[in-house]
């Protein structure tokens, strides 16, 4: 119980001076509620639009997990082949910084036409800008290995295969957990941009599609409530994979067995 | 205790850099008087460019500045926070800041029936609203009259955000996409696609649009100057419909190089209708009255989209217009 209150404490205080900062500068400077609305208002409107919210909250929810288990899946493959052959990354590698530095919103309207609007085309955003951090964080943990331990299989007889599954790979994963630690706030953040530019609407909305609805009709509170719950989304997200890092390396790995200090 | 020196050389660049920020703020000055437009100019925003052009502006002594619009632009914001002195927004935009307590002024509009609507494929065969229901809707998210339309005829249609291109639509025969009849249906034939255009009004949804507007304290405060602007205005318009080359070609020389000369010369066909009513006859280019306003205003509280009624009568004025008869005794 202390331990989580150590862990929680400190951003817990420093989320409600801030909200408490917040509610009384909008008191005293007489912000306009369409400029900023107070923490109260927001809090209000989240429970007004709660359905709504929850509605997007499953979509981009969804949407957002498949982007990430996508890049995830081609990621670690492409990086798998790429640790293969230094003539193959030198090929290959390039193209995929390419992809991460070509401006996704700018290729949504053909993803559109390629695909069709809504979820595939939202994912596709997801994907593509999920995708690098894992590739480039676990090609680095596939090629950086110790030579001598190679050396030192090698020389018990091991083939390509064993040095893989006994040195490469436990190497490469601290770097791939840090990959996906990056791409999994990306991929909420990659969801919400494709739904904001070809996300369906109705039922399918997303919150993406919520933040442009209501900043459309000037209803800046729910603005602010969508981007609290998106918010929500992108740090379980975070969590979720510190939670999985620490249970596949927790009991071997020192970046997970350091002790607090 | 000491700051520690990397602290303390970050302070300056930080300071400058605020600076810099505060610096670039746009706040207007106090001899300029800025309009900030709806979205990048063409011939909606005919009444602007023609008075620069012509110089009535000027002859004024008004030093405008006009400043084009584009997507995520919101005029009313900009004029509400103090950014601009007048915005061009469609009034259902007046109507969401005065839920929210923002006090606009609407004074000009450039459009007597809003040329927003959807634009169909002729082979749809869709007339109505009621035949929008099959259709797959390309739409902007939270597009007023859109959702009025949908909570009065319970129509629930597939929706996609539109992400501003054609494109899509254009490739599928089951699609409406949102569209102003000015200029999106001179688009969709050069890509070879046969449009319908359903303006908002046919589907059900009078208003106007291209409204242009002011804060009411800023209107309180330099009667001269509104009267001024607005004669200007309505003197730019009047020369735009009954001659509107120069402007069309002003506006893509001088000021958008994007807007084609002959989607201007299209756009200005369409506007002879839809710039002009009886109310425009009698009290000048730009009049508005009050069953169209309080209609707006009314259909949008019971659809749901503002949570407080607004009363409209406050939000909009002749009183600055120059009616006809006035022009010729002047």
């Amino acid at each position: 119980m202390r331990r989580i209150l150590e862990l929680i404490g400190p951003p817990l205080l420093v989320l409600v001076i801030v909200l408490g900062l917040w509610s009384l500068a909008v008191r005293l400077l007489g912000i306009p509620a369409f400029v900023l609305p107070s923490p109260e208002q927001v809090f209000e409107t989240a429970i007004v639009e709660s359905e709504r919210l929850m509605s997007g909250f499953r979509n981009t929810l969804v949407a957002s997990t498949v982007g990430l288990l996508a890049a995830t899946v081609v990621g670690v493959l492409g990086a798998i082949i790429l640790s293969t052959s230094r003539v193959l990354e030198r090929a290959l590698y390039p193209w995929a910084v390419v992809l991460q530095t070509v401006p996704v919103v700018a290729l949504a309207p053909l993803f559109v036409l390629w695909v069709g609007p809504g979820f595939v085309s939202v994912v596709l955003v997801a994907f593509i800008i999920a995708l690098f951090p894992i590739l480039a964080n676990t090609l680095m943990g596939l090629v950086s290995t110790d030579p001598a331990l190679i050396d030192l299989l090698r020389m018990q007889g091991a083939g390509r295969a064993a040095i893989f599954r006994k040195i490469r790979l436990p190497n490469s994963l601290p770097y791939f957990f840090t990959g996906m630690r990056i791409s999994a706030g990306l991929a909420v953040i990659g969801t919400i941009v494709g739904e904001m530019v070809v996300g369906r609407g109705g039922e399918k909305a997303g919150l993406g599609y919520y933040v442009v609805f209501s900043a459309t009709q000037l209803k800046t509170d729910f603005v602010f409530a969508t981007i609290i719950v998106s918010t929500g989304l992108g740090i379980a997200f975070f969590l979720a994979m510190v939670g999985l890092s620490s249970l596949v390396m927790g009991r071997w790995h020192e970046s997970e067995l350091r002790p607090n200090t | 205790m000491t700051k520690p020196a990397s602290l303390m050389r970050l302070q300056l660049p930080l300071l400058a850099l605020l600076i810099v920020v505060a610096a670039c703020a746009e706040k207007p000055q106090d001899d300029i008087i800025s309009v900030q437009t709806d979205w990048f100019a063409s011939t909606d925003h005919a009444a602007l460019y023609a008075a620069e052009l012509h110089g009535y502006f000027d002859v004024r002594n008004l030093h405008v500045e006009i400043r084009q619009g584009g997507p995520g632009i919101r005029a009313p914001n900009d004029v509400a926070t103090g950014r601009a002195t007048f915005g061009l927004a469609l009034p259902e935009n007046i109507i969401l800041a005065a839920a929210e307590d923002v006090e606009l002024l609407s004074v000009f509009a450039s459009y007597q029936e809003s040329p927003i609507g959807l634009m169909v494929h002729e082979s749809s065969g869709v007339l109505n609203i009621e035949g929008i229901e099959n259709l797959t809707v390309q739409i902007f998210p939270g597009q007023v009259f859109w959702e009025v339309l949908k909570y009065e005829t319970g129509i629930a249609p597939a929706e996609i955000a539109f992400d501003g291109s054609m494109t899509a639509w254009a490739e599928n025969s089951d699609w409406a996409v949102q569209g102003f009849a000015t200029t999106n249906p001179f688009d969709a034939r050069k890509v070879g696609a046969e449009p319908r255009m359903l303006t908002a009004t046919q589907l059900g949804f009078r208003a106007y649009a291209g409204v242009i507007f002011t804060s009411q304290s800023y209107a309180q405060e330099n009667q001269e100057a509104m009267q001024a602007f607005v004669a200007a205005l309505q003197q730019g318009y009047a020369d735009f419909l009954d001659n509107p080359q120069p402007v069309i070609e002003y506006i893509n020389s001088e000021v958008n190089n994007d807007f084609l000369i002959e989607v201007g010369e299209a756009a200005a066909v369409i506007m002879q209708d839809l710039a002009v009513s009886q109310e425009t006859e009698s009290l000048g280019l730009g009049a508005m009255n009050a069953e169209v306003w309080n209609n707006v205003a009314t259909r949008m509280f019971e659809a749901g989209i503002v949570r407080n009624e607004v009363g409209a009568s406050t939000l909009w004025t002749n009183e600055y217009l120059t009616s006809r008869d006035q022009q010729a005794v002047q």
